[in-house]
């Protein structure tokens, strides 16, 4: 059932390719704004990375977010809203099966966001490969698991489509251009990069960085972003079964 | 014979506001049951009580021998059901929406059938986000009907309707009913409860009000009378009261009114026609179960009384 209502899901998604092209092109634009203004020679400033080194990863987690702050958060509430969730339930769909489902679509999204990103790195600049290629799968897939689960309760709790289209939107660009997204790190007050490390953006990007930059797997991200997940999973399942 | 369905007491709350105080009623096989009662009334906490989609407070309820609290999905298998204000993703097409929801179910449906059974073949690619209000209705019924469930739960089907529409759509429920489903019918339209319930029951508050058939309702009920009226043209009617049955005449500048039991819509008739008097415009106005809701609690069925 998850399956199918996957793919009928898919199908709806891909008749409003808007949504879609502004969550993914929108980070593709910016990457390779970025790109081409601070080129790949290694940098002080990025840390001793190129500055192509550095942002290609973190928009690789763009979609992540996209998704999971914008995305999956407006789909749940305009369901909700509609009287589409309850439809679902009448007939027999489970709330486990959709959140299953917008799991499913969050992966591909981000699968072909990412794919992008690095695409565009390689063709704009002279993108050095990542590291460790399994630990960027193991940060994005953290990544996906914890921010679909952020993104269900975001659309469970907000009253209406709007109303999560707003509260993403703010999320979203408070955190994001200052996890990574905008300036280098080092150009930014100790306080705020302090504060966005134990952000969930701010974990997805480290999560996802570090194997990239071969330091290794981010332990204690990937563990945190578990637990995000996890939490948020059981919280949406309980709001889902309420509603 | 068993009640299909039997509600004995039901009592929903929401926090502080009390949407069920104590319902209960039953619904013998092949029927169309109303449940009518204005906005508020607890029509639709009763309704999704009775589908398993809510928790009770209180009471027993039994539909198809399964206590819906307990077996909601055991239940499920063998009803249809049509939620108010529930729609479908704008963009789900017409063919996508039976075919996935006859899998969602565990039906065998022939999706090509049923596509011609409600006469949506032609829509068969349009999504639902373009489709009329009409179109929308005879989705939701066909969808509801799918793999011939035993009973069909039908909630507020013609609110969004114009009369045209909305006969069509009556149309269309007894001709479910005709193949043998139990109906339980969910609706604030006085008129569509007359005209297409077997039994009625009328919830205000979240307590029954009254329960029979329409016809049985609307002769028994008090305050109700039937009611003539007709221009007078200057003719001496002062013999109309002493015909049997009425009960007043009001005599108007132009037009008399005259009110009584039911028989005095005959009797009035037939003492015009007998002094040759035969005005154009003789009307009469049967008790409806607006009134006999009017005169239970003393207000209009569309009245809202929701805090």
């Amino acid at each position: 059932m998850t399956l199918h209502l996957a793919w009928t899901e898919t199908k709806l998604l891909a008749r409003e390719p808007l949504t879609l092209l502004v969550g993914v092109l929108f980070p593709l634009v910016l990457l390779v704004l970025l790109g081409t203004s601070f080129g790949n020679d290694p940098d002080p400033d990025f840390g001793g990375v190129g500055g192509t080194d550095f942002y290609v990863p973190v928009y690789a987690t763009a979609a992540v977010a996209v998704m999971g702050l914008l995305g999956v958060p407006t789909h749940v509430a305009s369901y909700r809203q509609e009287g589409v969730l309850r439809r679902y339930r009448a007939s027999g769909v489970r709330p486990g099966a959709y959140m299953g489902s917008q799991l499913a679509i969050t992966t591909v999204i981000v699968a072909v966001g990412s794919a992008l990103a690095i695409v565009a790195g390689f063709a704009t600049a002279d993108l050095t490969p990542p590291e460790s290629p399994g630990g960027v799968v193991v940060g994005l897939l953290a990544g996906v698991v914890a921010f679909t689960g952020i993104g269900l309760v975001l659309g469970a709790v907000l009253p209406t489509a709007r109303a999560a289209q707003g509260v993403g939107l703010l999320i979203f660009f408070g955190l994001f251009f200052i996890a990574g997204g905008g300036p280098p790190p080092s150009l930014l007050p100790d306080a705020i990069n302090d504060f966005v490390e134990v952000t969930p953006i701010g974990l997805v990007i480290s999560a996802v960085s570090r194997p990239w930059h071969g330091e290794g797997l981010d332990t204690a991200a990937l563990l945190a972003l578990g637990a995000i997940a996890a939490s948020t999973a059981l919280i949406a399942y309980r709001l889902f079964h309420r509603e | 014979m068993e009640p299909v369905i039997s509600v004995d007491g039901l009592r929903r709350s929401y926090g502080d506001v009390v949407a069920v105080e104590d319902v209960s009623f039953e619904v013998a096989r092949g029927e169309i049951f109303g449940i009518l009662g204005p906005n508020g009334a607890g029509k639709t906490t009763t309704v999704e009580c009775l589908q398993g989609l809510r928790s009770r407070d209180g009471g027993a309820v039994t539909v198809l021998g399964l206590d819906p609290g307990r077996h909601p999905d055991r239940l499920r298998r063998h009803i249809g059901s049509q939620l108010q204000s529930a729609a479908l993703p704008d963009r789900m097409r017409v063919g996508e929406a039976v075919s996935f929801f006859a899998r969602a179910q565990g039906r065998r449906v022939d999706v090509a059938d049923v596509l011609d059974e409600w006469d949506l073949t032609p829509l068969r690619r349009r999504a639902f986000g373009t489709l009329s209000g009409g179109q929308r209705q005879r989705l939701f019924l066909a969808l509801a009907l799918l793999g011939d469930p035993e009973v069909v739960f039908l909630d507020e089907l013609t609110a969004a309707l114009d009369p045209v529409a909305r006969r069509a759509t009556w149309r269309l429920v007894r001709r479910v009913r005709d193949s043998g489903a139990t109906i339980v019918l969910v609706t604030h339209f006085m008129e569509e409860a007359e005209g297409l319930c077997d039994r009625v029951v009328i919830v205000d508050q979240g307590r029954v009000v009254a329960l029979d058939t329409p016809a049985a309702l609307t002769a028994r009920s008090e305050g109700a009378t039937t009611r003539v009226s007709f221009s007078s043209n200057g003719h001496d009617l002062g013999f109309l009261e002493t015909l049997e049955g009425v009960r007043s005449v009001a005599l108007g500048r132009r037009s008399v009114d005259v009110s009584g039991a039911s028989q005095i819509a005959v009797r009035v008739a037939a003492a015009l026609a007998e002094r040759g008097i035969v005005p154009f415009d003789y009307r009469t106005h049967h008790p409806t179960l607006e009134d006999v809701f009017l005169a239970q609690t003393g207000r209009h069925l569309d009245q809202k009384d929701q805090p």
